[in-house]
């Protein structure tokens, strides 16, 4: 624990490359997800939380939640994008590491990550996007996934604003559904929208249709409110 | 079934009478000098309006006060698609598109020229530094950047400047993101239109009931009492099927390359691969893949409106439904009775989504808008091939 804080530390240091800074919170992350405690159903909370705590600072969650908004974010006052952004850092939690914990995950679409390779950097200025790919094995079968970050330069920190995960911008997607929804609805309907994804996710039953889910949610908000 | 067979042995025969002029054909194109675009650099004057965002993204990170160079970003991102996101055919989910930067003119009928004029509407003065973005210049002193950085706010916005999608966003620019794909992340997001948005999302929940009542529970069930390899079999056997459309887009689309690689694996794998059941040859670009689709983009034909098909799935209207069509023209199936190629449809589903499952739920877990979230990605995934 105290190699892995002075490593942190020292991988803090602001000149680090965007490479090295990708590639130290993955190789962080990768003996996490390897670690023998954490490999039932039962250790995916803590293996979870264990990875949060070691990609957090990686992540910068208000932008991704600005970036999310897109033009929308003009039109909302900064308290607003404050109450969103810890419900949308909670959601790209669950996206990404349940995709690295995808063996433990409750799904059909299983598959272990045993490896996740850098394989090119694309720099930009003060943008650069970190080309890798995870190595997994899925019904005996291996494949790679594509997971590639884009990142931002700040404080002389290279931070990722938007993750990419089998060729899907995850902000830019997002971006998609926080329109359609704000185009017709209000502010409150899209934080409603997400707590309530967040809270499907954390109550994760099985697969059922929209229609089901609607109902299951209506069900949900009728609880909160008693 | 005879009348099936017929139309597949029709199509190999078609195969090979083209197939040796393409050989020719290709070997003549490829000598020839390839002009690419060299994509649109100028950006953003549409930028100049959320620069000063950044004093309050980042109001707890101070600047290095150093100037930083402009970025370099004289290219255009490009779309590239990868890997098939089928979820059976009742619910054809389109490819996961596949970001690649790559140099092209990324300038396309459904990138919205949204500007981000929308005037804020009730927000006080001193909460609203987000709103005030437009006419606002970065500063030099909170972020250090401005005088290096050309200022597309010394520019006036232009009709092209919008219209183009453009990699080169200043890097002052809390939105700036020049590894985006079809959109551009000051606007809203690139759309197509979706005039019947009403009945697609109601089309889009009869799939989705379909989907879980129907396909998923009877392709468990075959996945749980067919083995593994004869399921892949028969999945070779029908993207087998599919090599004769992606010849015939090609030579429409005067690809001549991607023609060989098609003609040459369903000579090979319908031959040593007894039917297509094997693949002797195996890997192949996605880019070869050549649609009806693809090819009447090439053509020039917008894709028009975005609509949600039962059983089918994403689609447009009239573009990509002509396109479905034209696959369909194509399906030696078809060309059998109702029944034979009924089957054929739904066997082919089946055994698609029987190794698919799970990708559609995953898919719709995460979203907040399902609907929303796939017409994202059919749109990436429109673009990144008409840009292939």
């Amino acid at each position: 624990m105290v190699c892995t804080c002075l490593t942190t530390g020292i991988a803090s240091a602001a000149e680090m490359s965007v490479r090295e800074t990708v590639q130290t919170r993955i190789d962080q992350a990768m003996t996490v997800i390897r670690d023998p405690a954490f490999q039932t159903e039962s250790s995916l909370p803590v293996l979870r939380a264990k990875l949060v705590e070691t990609l957090e600072p990686l992540f910068t969650f208000r932008e991704m939640t600005v970036r999310a908004l897109g033009a929308n974010a003009r039109s909302l006052k900064p308290g607003q994008i404050d109450t969103l952004t810890p419900l949308f850092r909670k959601l790209l939690e669950r996206v990404y590491i349940d995709r690295l914990t995808a063996n433990l995950v409750s799904s059909e679409n299983r598959y272990t990550v045993e490896n996740i390779e850098i394989t090119g950097v694309e720099e930009r200025g003060n943008f650069a996007k970190v080309l890798s790919k995870a190595s997994i094995v899925q019904d005996g079968d291996r494949t790679d996934l594509a997971m590639n970050y884009r990142l931002v330069r700040r404080d002389s920190s290279w931070v990722v604003y938007d993750v990419e995960i089998e060729g899907v911008s995850l902000i830019e997607n997002y971006r998609a559904q926080f329109t359609d929804i704000l185009t017709s609805k209000s502010f409150d309907d899209l934080v409603h929208a997400v707590e309530q994804n967040i809270f499907a996710l954390e109550k994760k039953g099985p697969d059922r249709p929209i229609d089901r889910d609607k109902k299951s949610a209506k069900k949900t908000r009728g609880e909160v409110k008693k | 079934m005879k009348k099936a067979w017929a139309g597949v042995g029709a199509a190999a025969v078609a195969c090979v009478l083209i197939g040796w002029l393409t050989l020719t054909w290709s070997e003549a194109e490829s000598a020839m000098p390839v002009v690419k675009h060299t994509g649109n650099t100028g950006t953003a004057a549409k930028y100049r309006a959320v620069a000063a965002t950044r004093k309050t993204i980042h109001k707890a990170e101070a600047q290095p006060s150093t100037p930083t160079p402009a970025p370099q970003l004289p290219q255009t991102p490009r779309l590239q698609l990868s890997g098939d996101f089928v979820c059976g055919g009742v619910f054809t989910l389109p490819q996961m598109p596949q970001l690649q930067v790559e140099n092209a003119n990324a300038s396309s009928q459904y990138q919205s020229a949204e500007p981000m004029n929308n005037p804020p509407a009730e927000q006080e003065p001193a909460a609203t530094i987000l709103a005030q973005l437009p006419a606002e210049k970065p500063d030099a002193a909170d972020g250090g950047q401005a005088d290096a950085t050309p200022n597309p706010s010394s520019n006036p916005a232009s009709p092209q400047d919008h219209d183009n999608n453009t990699g080169g966003a200043p890097e002052d620019d809390p939105y700036a993101d020049p590894f985006a794909g079809a959109a551009v992340a000051t606007k809203s997001i690139p759309t197509l239109a979706d005039p019947a948005e009403g009945w697609n999302r109601r089309v889009f929940g009869f799939n989705d009931f379909v989907y879980f009542q129907f396909l998923k529970p009877v392709s468990t069930g075959y996945k749980s009492v067919v083995p593994k390899f004869a399921r892949r079999a028969i999945r070779n056997f029908f993207a087998n099927l599919q090599e004769p459309v992606y010849f015939l887009n090609s030579v429409l689309q005067n690809k001549p390359g991607d023609a060989q690689i098609a003609m040459r694996r369903f000579l090979v794998n319908s031959t040593v691969g007894v039917g297509g059941l094997g693949t002797p040859i195996k890997d192949r670009p996605d880019s070869s893949k050549r649609t009806f689709d693809q090819t009447f983009a090439k053509w020039g034909i917008s894709p028009g409106a975005y609509v949600v098909w039962p059983f089918v799935g994403s689609s447009s209207f009239l573009r990509a439904t002509a396109a479905w069509a034209g696959d369909e023209a194509m399906n030696p199936f078809n060309y059998g009775d109702a029944g034979t190629a009924a089957g054929a449809s739904v066997g082919k589903t089946v055994n698609e989504t029987s190794f698919q499952l799970g990708t559609y739920e995953d898919f719709k877990k995460y979203a907040v808008d399902p609907y929303a979230s796939l017409k994202d990605i059919y749109e990436k995934r429109i673009h990144k091939k008409e840009m292939e």
